[in-house]
């Protein structure tokens, strides 16, 4: 239409009512179509795949944090497993324990047969020892539960002091003119309030480098000093709670440890209670 | 496909270059609307729109374009959004009611015209929103719709177009339309 056809239609429209509802309807039938074509279009638009917008975020959020987890979770297995494993020096240790003949002095040749766990030794070959010079004793005494208390106080620990010498050594089973040092069968047989023998073996060595030292293996006792040529006395009580051993040496008193498997100086029990105790003991020899 | 087949293939009338457009550009479109306080429906709903303004405006072949397509859909997405928006914004309770009044009773009318435009063979719907939403010539509504010639078009449009009429005035009475 041109503009004066425009304008004349629009003249028309506002006088006269049904040409005005003629133009309505066909307008609205065309807003139709066009309405009709569009949604036609919509609909095949809505059947094409592209995915959510939201969803594909969620996957990879999803994802994101499944990877993240994964390399945590990885991280703390690594670090876990590079921690120093303490069982292996547990075992190493142990090892070492039951291997002591790595720790052990220099034997002389004949030890390995003499080696012996738990074996009840008759004094008469505890004492004997063609190496041994000095004279010492042994007394095997079995006291009765008034004795638990000195084996209490046995464990106490005692500073270690350096023997005194002495000049001469005065003891009553001590033979004259004697070349070997022997224990006097008798007398260890008829020992005071004994009900057996000991059982446990003493070795002296001569060690300058550990002088005054003692350690216990294999069921034996190493002294370690100047124990040949000054006699000493080994006192062991065996009671209900265990046995206890003490050595007296040049006028004092030493505690030794059973479990003593390593070389330690001897330690001096400065007790008075209990040193008056054992001196009553070796007394009543 | 680059731009210049896009747009070849929209002013024949392709529709699977709409499809291709669609979902090259989806999330671009999407995440704007999304980002300006829209929700993904929303979104898709605008993106649908542009994209159907951009087909009336390219099918035809000839429409000329001095942007990437890209940049002429977002500019579109950005302008219907704001004016979506805007109506938001302006629309309030009473104006809801009253436009919601109005919109009742010309809805019903729509409705029936829509029911008479589904009666219609699938051709005639063809043909008439070819010719009315998609404004193609009738040269190329007989080459879409494998006419004989143009005459052939113009003349199936028109019989389908008096058939829509009379399909809706038989429906209801001229009465109710003035009212």
């Amino acid at each position: 239409m041109s503009g004066e056809e425009m304008k004349a239609f629009e003249e028309n429209l506002q006088t006269d009512p049904e040409l005005k509802a003629e133009f309505q309807l066909q307008q609205d039938i065309v807003n139709s179509l066009k309405a009709y074509r569009k949604a036609e279009l919509k609909s095949r638009l809505d059947q094409v795949n592209v995915g959510s917008y939201g969803g594909n975020l969620t996957g990879l959020k999803i994802a994101f944090t499944t990877a993240i987890t994964a390399a945590v979770g990885l991280g703390i297995y690594y670090f876990a497993s590079q921690e120093p494993d303490n069982t292996a020096n547990k075992v190493h240790l142990e090892e070492t324990i039951d291997i002591p003949a790595l720790e052990m002095e220099t034997l002389p040749q004949s030890e390995p047969a003499e080696i012996r766990a738990e074996e009840i030794v008759p004094l008469e070959e505890v004492e004997v020892s063609e190496t041994t010079t000095g004279a010492h004793l042994e007394e095997a005494k079995t006291e009765t539960a008034s004795e638990n208390e000195i084996a209490s106080n046995a464990g106490a620990k005692v500073n270690v002091i350096t023997p005194k010498v002495i000049e001469s050594f005065e003891g009553d089973q001590l033979e004259e003119n004697s070349t070997e040092i022997e224990a006097p069968k008798n007398k260890l047989e008829e020992g005071v309030g004994s009900e057996g023998l000991s059982t446990v073996e003493i070795e002296n060595k001569d060690d300058n480098s550990n002088s005054f030292h003692y350690k216990f293996y294999n069921n034996k006792f190493y002294l370690y000093g100047d124990f040949k040529n000054i006699p000493y006395e080994i006192i062991e009580f065996n009671t209900v709670s265990g046995k206890s051993l003490y050595l007296y040496y040049q006028g004092s008193y030493y505690y030794l440890e059973l479990n003593q498997m390593e070389m330690t100086p001897l330690p001096q029990i400065n007790e008075e209670k209990l040193i008056e105790e054992l001196d009553s003991l070796r007394v009543k020899k | 496909m680059n731009d210049s087949e896009i747009l070849a293939r929209i002013g024949k009338g392709d529709e699977r270059a709409l499809d291709y457009l669609y979902k090259k550009y989806y999330r671009m479109m999407v995440k704007l609307v999304i980002s300006n306080n829209g929700s993904e429906g929303e979104a898709k709903d605008i993106y649908q729109d542009a994209l159907i303004v951009f087909w009336q405006k390219a099918i035809g072949g000839k429409f000329t374009l001095t942007s990437k397509i890209s940049t002429y859909l977002y500019s579109i997405c950005l302008n219907l959004w704001r004016k979506e928006l805007d109506r938001k914004g302006k629309l309030s309770n009473e104006e809801k009611d009253s436009s919601q009044f109005i919109e009742d009773d010309k809805e019903e009318r729509v409705k029936i015209i829509n029911d008479c435009i589904n009666e219609l063979g699938e051709t005639c719907r063809k043909v008439l929103t070819y010719y009315y939403f998609d404004g193609m010539s009738m040269n190329e509504i007989a080459e879409k719709m494998e006419f004989a010639n143009p005459d052939t078009a113009k003349t199936k449009k028109y019989k389908c177009k008096q058939r829509l009429d009379k399909l809706i005035k038989s429906k209801y009475s001229a009465s109710d339309f003035l009212d």
